[in-house]
Formats: structure tokens, sequence, C-alpha cells
């Protein structure tokens, strides 16, 4: 194979094969196909990116060692709050994204060059098309979270930037701003969206909408009941920022302020390393007619294996909980692989996330170093 | 002087050869290291001309014979939790949760509890208010009633024998080390070992050794009143447990019935099954006590109950997190007396160029991190060495092998899905970031090394920190922001370094300063958290007619 960093029409065919292989439009793609894009990506990223090299030589995994992807290291996603894991140099990122929410006290950058931003418009369009709006109906986006403007290094806010342009009306809206969610702005939208009928799709963070519940019941406040074809989805989870809820108590919490049944909700697994997002089945199920197995589904171009915690190469059977490694063939400029925090379990017909890696235990009157750490300041 | 102290060497020779030989005798094996071990306390026996062979002897059994004699012990200990996972295959322990007069006739269900190792059956008395407020009044009525009848030197010997009863092989014992294996996740054999060690101090040597520090005249106490003075235990000793440690609760109820107390102890949630066990061997041992003992377990969102335990105390022991702690420090009334042991950590501060056998001192710093498996308040969490990088590799070398042998003999804890992700998590991030790690994984242990800014670091199962320092003076210094949790240190310095880095260890709160290996073996001398255990339970009454 050729040297992809010298070679650029090499580079570019692979371009070309992974708009084909996301593109194609059949479901039941050859599995060998997949397999090619993620090793060419994988090789690539080898010769591109040397953190990435070192950690995979450390594991003994080289540019022709590796025949299938399952065997490709998964980076953890803490590895982006240590080192740059861009395929280019940083003048070339047209946008960089920041992780957060999570424990550790540095944020992680992602950087995304063109060709990168194109991958991740193509594949969060796709995704959207399938699973979060399959009636092809247009709606006023009502965005509980922070604009672009706002935030501008938010993987999230850029996505429902993306989703507004394609899938939105000209009146859809951001309604966090700095000084936190509008409520009024939020009930003015959908007496607005009342009036007209216009169908209506509340997306934001779930700690956001927890935090609204809150206000809402502190207040005294109550909202219109959406109009017919509103939906609402959610993603990210709570990371501290608000109390946490079973999922069933969510979906009771939230449906019963914005008057929508449980089959009218979606929840999204997105992450800021990653350029593909995770969707659960329900509303495209239930545009189908289906029972909604409410199971996170794998766009075609990525894969999530669940595996042993001492053995992240070693896939568990159905049912059974383990770590969660995901492959996205639209990292198009940072490693395909990542193993992440999250615990989870495949099931026929999709995976679910059950909860995140737990630290060392407090018991008793013992107590770690670790744990004391922040009581310092 | 010096004619003494030369009769003092030439026996130390002699008594460490017979140690020696008599290593392979379990009940030689247990004098010897009882003998040793007052030694070091200091024991009349061992003072005056003797004292030198006596320290000789404490050394010498613990350098050359302590790591075979531990060794052994646990191929032992393992041998026997062998034992007991054969005899509990495919069978389902079943185990109360309370004991006490009244509690036999409360209404009772069976739960069954899914721990990392298994199912156990619990009982649970169905308590209400009225039946605990009757219990409380019977161990504040007849049970103190009863322990003013007892001789201090019966108890003792009740409680001895108690004691030695829990060092053997019984039902009861094979039960308690299966329902804690199966409910906290520790092995079996650190089960047994954790029995081993806390029985083996509360033997009536180590409580006459604690009363008679103490108090400072244990003839008033063992005259009970006819004296100078009177002492007062409270009308009743309540107690709060926890699970970090198994076969922890037997000292409370040992502490309370020496002063005078009934005791009556709320078990864990996580560990409510050794309590009832070790409180029925008392009273099978001497049926009067059973009125002046009781423990059970409720929920902790029971919040009658727990008020009702609370208020009825004349003194609470807590045993619990930082939470737990605040939580009954609103509970209590103003000026109710009260302990709580919580939050606290341990550390191990090396001169590594003072180590004479580094294999030794590995196997000792291993032998800190294993025993509860590092999740005691007493266990390190972190050592620190000066002593240069090649004397470090080595030692570092030495913890490893005898981690693997420890673990081999005594397996690390059961580890869930999320505390053996999180590992991972760790483990895949020092990977990536070049960090100097030991992985043990397969045996249940990570060694992480790391030298220059020390950052706190921990992860589930046993784990050891090894951070490498120009002077030890200078992880003091990294001490004082949490100096207020530390409770337990090892130190190994020159002899001009020590006292005073004992002192400094000691003004930064410090309850007890060891030689490595040490740490998960106090004494009932033992001041827990800097207070005196005992003196804290009582109130005397001067009587000068």
């Amino acid at each position: 194979m050729a040297d992809l960093l010298t070679d650029a029409r090499a580079l570019m065919r692979l371009e070309r094969d992974l708009r084909d292989f996301m593109t194609c439009g059949d479901e039941e793609v050859d599995a060998g196909w997949f397999n090619d894009l993620a090793l060419r990506l994988y090789r690539w990223h080898l010769e591109a990116i040397p953190a990435y090299a070192a950690f995979c030589a450390h594991r003994g995994a080289h540019r022709d060692n590796i025949s299938d992807w399952t065997a490709i290291p998964p980076l953890p996603v803490t590895a982006f709050k240590q080192a740059s894991l861009f395929c280019h140099g940083h003048e070339r990122a047209a946008i960089t994204f920041k992780t957060s929410g999570s424990t550790a006290s540095k944020a992680g950058e992602v950087h995304y060059d063109r060709t990168s931003l194109e991958m991740m418009d193509l594949s969060i369009e796709l995704n959207a098309r399938r699973w979060l709006f399959p009636d092809d109906r247009r709606r006023r986006i009502l965005a509980l979270a922070p604009s672009r403007e706002t935030a501008p290094h938010m993987i999230m806010a850029y996505g429902l930037h993306k989703l507004m342009d394609l899938f939105g009306t000209p009146e859809s809206a951001f309604l966090v701003g700095p000084q936190g969610p509008d409520v009024s702005a939020l009930i003015r939208h959908v007496e607005e969206a009342r009036a007209l009928n216009q169908p209506v799709a509340l997306v934001g963070s779930s700690f956001g909408y927890v935090n609204l519940a809150d206000g809402f019941a502190a207040k005294g406040l109550k909202i219109p009941p959406l109009p017919e074809h509103s939906l609402l989805m959610d993603a990210g989870g709570y990371k501290g920022r608000s109390r946490e809820l079973p999922l069933e108590e969510f979906r009771a919490l939230i449906g019963n302020i914005f008057g929508l049944t449980e089959d009218a909700m979606v929840n999204l697994l997105g992450m800021t390393e990653l350029s593909s997002q995770f969707y659960d089945d329900t509303l495209s199920a239930i545009q189908q007619g289906k029972t909604p197995l409410r199971l996170k589904q794998n766009p075609r171009w990525t894969r999530t294996r669940i595996v042993d915690p001492d053995d992240t190469l070693r896939e568990l059977p159905l049912g059974e909980r383990g770590l969660m490694v995901h492959v996205d063939l639209t990292n198009w400029a940072h490693p395909i692989s990542l193993v992440t925090d999250d615990i989870g379990v495949r099931e026929f017909g999709g995976f679910r996330i059950l909860g995140r890696a737990a630290g060392a235990e407090s018991r008793g009157c013992s107590v770690t170093l670790e744990e004391l750490a922040p009581a310092k300041d | 002087m010096k004619l003494i102290r030369t009769i003092g060497e030439r026996a130390a020779g002699p008594l460490q050869r017979a140690l020696g030989w008599a290593e392979g005798f379990p009940a030689l094996s247990e004098w010897a290291e009882s003998m040793a071990c007052r030694a070091v306390a200091g024991h009349p026996w061992t003072t005056g001309p003797w004292r030198p062979a006596a320290d000789a002897l404490a050394d010498g059994w613990s350098r050359e014979h302590g790591r075979a004699f531990l060794l052994e012990r646990l191929r032992r200990i393992h041998a026997n939790a062998q034992r007991i996972e054969s005899r509990y295959r495919g069978l389902i322990p079943r185990c109360a949760t309370s004991f006490g007069a009244g509690f036999p006739d409360a209404p009772a269900v069976v739960r069954t509890a899914a721990g990392p190792g298994g199912p156990v059956e619990l009982i649970q008395a169905q308590l209400t208010a009225d039946r605990l407020e009757q219990t409380i009044r019977r161990l504040r009525g007849n049970g103190r009633a009863a322990l003013e009848k007892f001789d201090l030197g019966r108890l003792l010997q009740v409680l001895d024998a108690a004691s030695r009863e829990w060092l053997r092989d019984s039902g009861d014992r094979d039960l308690a080390v299966e329902a804690i294996h199966r409910l906290g996740g520790f092995s079996r054999e650190s089960v047994l070992w954790s029995m081993e060690l806390e029985m083996r101090s509360s033997l009536a040597a180590d409580m006459k050794r604690a009363l008679a520090m103490e108090f400072p005249s244990l003839e008033n106490l063992l005259m009970r009143g006819e004296g100078r003075a009177l002492r007062h235990g409270p009308a009743l000793l309540g107690a709060v447990f926890s699970s970090n440690i198994p076969a922890l609760p037997h000292l409370t109820y040992m502490r309370g019935l020496i002063t005078g107390s009934p005791v009556l102890g709320r078990c864990s949630s996580d560990e409510p099954v050794f309590t009832p066990l070790y409180l029925q061997t008392l009273a099978r041992l001497e049926p009067a006590l059973a009125e002046a003992i009781a423990c059970a377990w409720w929920p902790s969102d029971d919040a009658a109950l727990t008020q009702l335990l609370v208020s009825q105390s004349g003194h609470l022991v807590v045993y619990g997190g930082e939470q737990t702690i605040a939580h009954f420090h609103r509970l209590i009334r103003p000026g109710q007396p009260a302990t709580f042991h919580g939050h606290r950590l341990g550390v191990t501060l090396i001169d590594a160029a003072q180590a004479d056998d580094l294999q030794a001192l590995g196997f000792d710093i291993a032998m800190d991190h294993c025993t509860f498996d590092g999740a005691a308040c007493l266990s390190p969490r972190v050592v620190f060495v000066s002593g240069g990088k090649p004397q470090t590799d080595r030692l570092a070398a030495a913890i490893a092998a005898a981690m693997n042998t420890i673990s081999s003999l005594m397996p690390g804890p059961l580890l869930g899905v999320e505390q053996r992700a999180r590992r991972r998590v760790a483990l895949d991030e020092w990977e990536f970031g070049g960090q100097d790690f030991i992985s043990g994984a397969s045996q249940g242990w990570v060694m992480l090394r790391t030298s220059g800014e020390w950052k706190a670091s921990s992860l589930p199962g046993r784990f050891i920190h090894l951070h490498d320092i120009g002077r030890l003076d200078q992880a003091l210094d990294l001490l004082i922001p949490i100096q207020r949790w530390l409770q337990n240190a090892a130190l190994l310095a020159s002899p001009e370094d020590a006292p005073r880095l004992a002192g400094r260890l000691a003004a930064l709160g410090v309850s007890r300063i060891v030689r490595p290996g040490r740490m998960a073996t106090p004494t009932m001398m033992w001041r827990h958290d800097g207070r005196p255990c005992l003196g804290d339970l009582v109130r005397w009454t001067d009587i000068r007619l």
C-alpha cells in the first residue's frame, strides 16, 4: 500500500471510498468493505500521528500486522487530554472542540480539518434523517443548549446548528445563553408553534432538561403541551450538573412537562472524540409501526464492541456488561478506535449504556488520596 | 551495665534459633510471636537485663522468621479457604442479621442479597421502634445489672475465650467467612487473615495491657469502686459499624463490656453477618452476657430506628465515611459523648539506603498493602521513597515479587465490571502517557511509580503508589494539605533522622508510627484516631471520704 502521507491521490481515493460507503444506501453492506476502510484509516493515522503510533507500537500493533478492524488497539479517550492526536499540524484545524464534563481537570482537544468536518456533517445528516426525523417533517427546533456563538468549542452546539440548518424551520432557536436557559422564550416559542400547529423538536442535554423541570416545579410554571408530531431528544447524560434520574423517571418527568409520550422521545450518545452519534431506535421504529427496542443503533460506518475491561480486544457475549469500544470511520483526522469509560451491554438489536467506570470506593473509615485531592483547594 | 547487656545479647542467639526450630509448630510459633510482641510492647518480662534479648528477639523474629512465618500462615489460610469454598459450593449460606434479647420474637423475613462473590440469604428481623425500644430498655436494665455482677477477670476470660474460638475452625467461622466473601468481595483468604489479626490482638493479655495503659490504676478498676475511685461506663454504648474490615465490630463490644456498658450496634448494610455470630459466641460462653449485647441491621434511611439508637446511647461510636459521620453529627444531642471514626489513611516513608534487606522490606510493604486489601484507615495509600533510583528500582522489584507471592496465596478483592473498567481506563491512560507502572492485573494488583511532582492516584483493588523523593522531609511537606486525614505511618529512616521525622509525623496528627510490615497490626493499646479507646468511654468519680 502506498504511503498515504506522501501519496495525496491515495488519500483522495480513501476519502471518496469512505463517502461512497456512507452513502451507498445499502444497509447490508459487505463487512469486508468496512474492514478495508478501517485498516486504511488506521495505517494513515499511524503515519500521521506519532503519539498514536507509539501507543500502538507499545501494544505490538504495527502497520502490517493488523488485518482485522477488531485488532486495532483502542485508544483511551483521555489520551486527547494528554497529546495532540490530529493528523495534521494545528494550522490545518478548521475548528477545535474541547471535551468537558469529565472529572479530569484538563480539557481534551479534538481538532477537525475541512475534510473531517465534511465527514462529520455527512454523518450528522444521514444519522438524523434515519433516527431523529424519520418522517422527513420539518420542525421548529428549540435547543436547550448554547449556540456556537456562546460555546464555540462545544461539539454539541455545532451538531445542533447542523440539525437546524438541515431539518429546522426558520423559527428554530437556541434558548440557552450566558445567563442560562431562557424559560420565557421557550414558553413563547411553544405558544407560537401551537398557534401555527407547527411541530417542535426539543433538543438538549439531559441535565438541562432536569434543571428546567426542577426550575418549573420550584416556580410553579407550566408549559402548554407541544403540538402534534413534536419530539424530544436528550443527550450527554448528567455529568454532575443536575440530579441524576433513572431513564424511566426522566421520561416520565419530562414527558409530563411537555405533554409527550415516551414514543416521542429519543436519546443520543455523542462524544467530542467521535464524529458520529448513536441514537436509540424509538422514533424510527414508531415511524415504521414497530415496537421500539430503545437500544442504541450503530450507523453503518461505525461499530461498537462491548469488551472485557481486563482485555479490551476480547469482545463479550450478548448480555454481558463491559467497557465500550467505538470504531468510527468518520474520525477522519483522528484515531478511529476509542475506548471510553462507559459501561454498556449488547443486546439483540443494539446496545445500551448502563453507567460509567467507578473509582476506588471509599469504604467505612478508609478513603483514597485521590478523593481527598480536591479538598486541598 | 555492660555485663547485663552482654547477658541479653548472648540470650538472643539461642532464642532466635529456638524460634526457627519452632516455626513448623503452630502453637510454638504463636507463642514465639506473642513473646516478640510483648518485647516490642515493653512487657515487664522483657525489661531489665532481658531487654536487649527481647529487642533482638522481636527484630530477629520479624526479620528472619517473620516472612517465613507469614507465608506459612497464608498457605494454611489458603488451604482453609479452599475447604470453605468446597463446603459451600452450590449452597447459599443463610445468616441472621440481628442478635439480642427480644429480637428472636420479632417477625423475620429472608432476603437474598447478591454480592460480588455470590448470593447470601439474610434473615432480617422486622424491627419497629417499639421493639427496639424494648430491647434498649432491657439492655440498660437487665444488661447493666448483669454486668455489675461480673468480675472483670471473669469478663476478660470470656472475651479471651471468644477470640480464641474465632481463631479456630468452626461452623460459625466458616459461615461468616463465606458470607463476608460473597457480600463484600473480599477473598475468603483475606477474610480469614483479617479475622486472625483482629482476634489475635484481642486476647486477655492484650486487654490487660490496654487497661493498664489507659487506666492509671488497674487495681481500682478491678476492685470495682472499693478503692479510691469509681468508674462509670455509659448506660448504653451505641455503635454504627462499617464493612471495610472484616471482624472489626467485636472490638466495640469488648470495650463496652470492659467498661461495664451494654452494647447495641447497627450492622453495616454491606456486612451484617459477623456481629450476630460473634455475639452468639459470647452468649454461648457466658449466657449472662446475652442480656448486655445486641445488634441488628435496619435500612439506613429508617430515621426512627436510627434516632432511637442515637438518643438512647450514653456514648455513640460511629465508623464510616464523611457523609455518615456528618449525618450522625447532626443526630447527636449537644454534649452527647460520641466517638467518630471517619475517613483516615496511612502513608509509608522509606529511606531505601537504610534497608539492609530489600527483599524483606519489599515483603513488608507488600503485606501492608495486601492486608484488608488496602481498604482500612490504617492502610498505606502512598509510599514515599528516598535513597536514589537504583535502590528504589530494586525495592520496586522486591515489592512486585512479594505482591505476586502474597496474592497467589491471598487473592485480592473481587472487582465489579465498573471497577475493572476504571482500572483499565487508568492503565490505558498511564500507558499512553508513558507512566512507569507494573500491572499484576491477573494477580489483582497494580504498582504505579512516579517521581517529580506528586499527584494523588488511586485504583480499585490492591494498588501501590511508589513515589521517588529526594528527602523524606519533602514528603512530609506534601502531606500537610491532607494532614487531617492521616492515621498511620510506616517509617524506615536512619537513627539520626527517625526521631525528627516521627516528631513531624506526630505533629501532622499521625496517631501511630510503626516500621513497614506492621501497619495493619495494631494492638488493643493503640489509641485509635489518637484517642484513648477505653478511657473515652469512662467517667470517673473520685471518692475522698
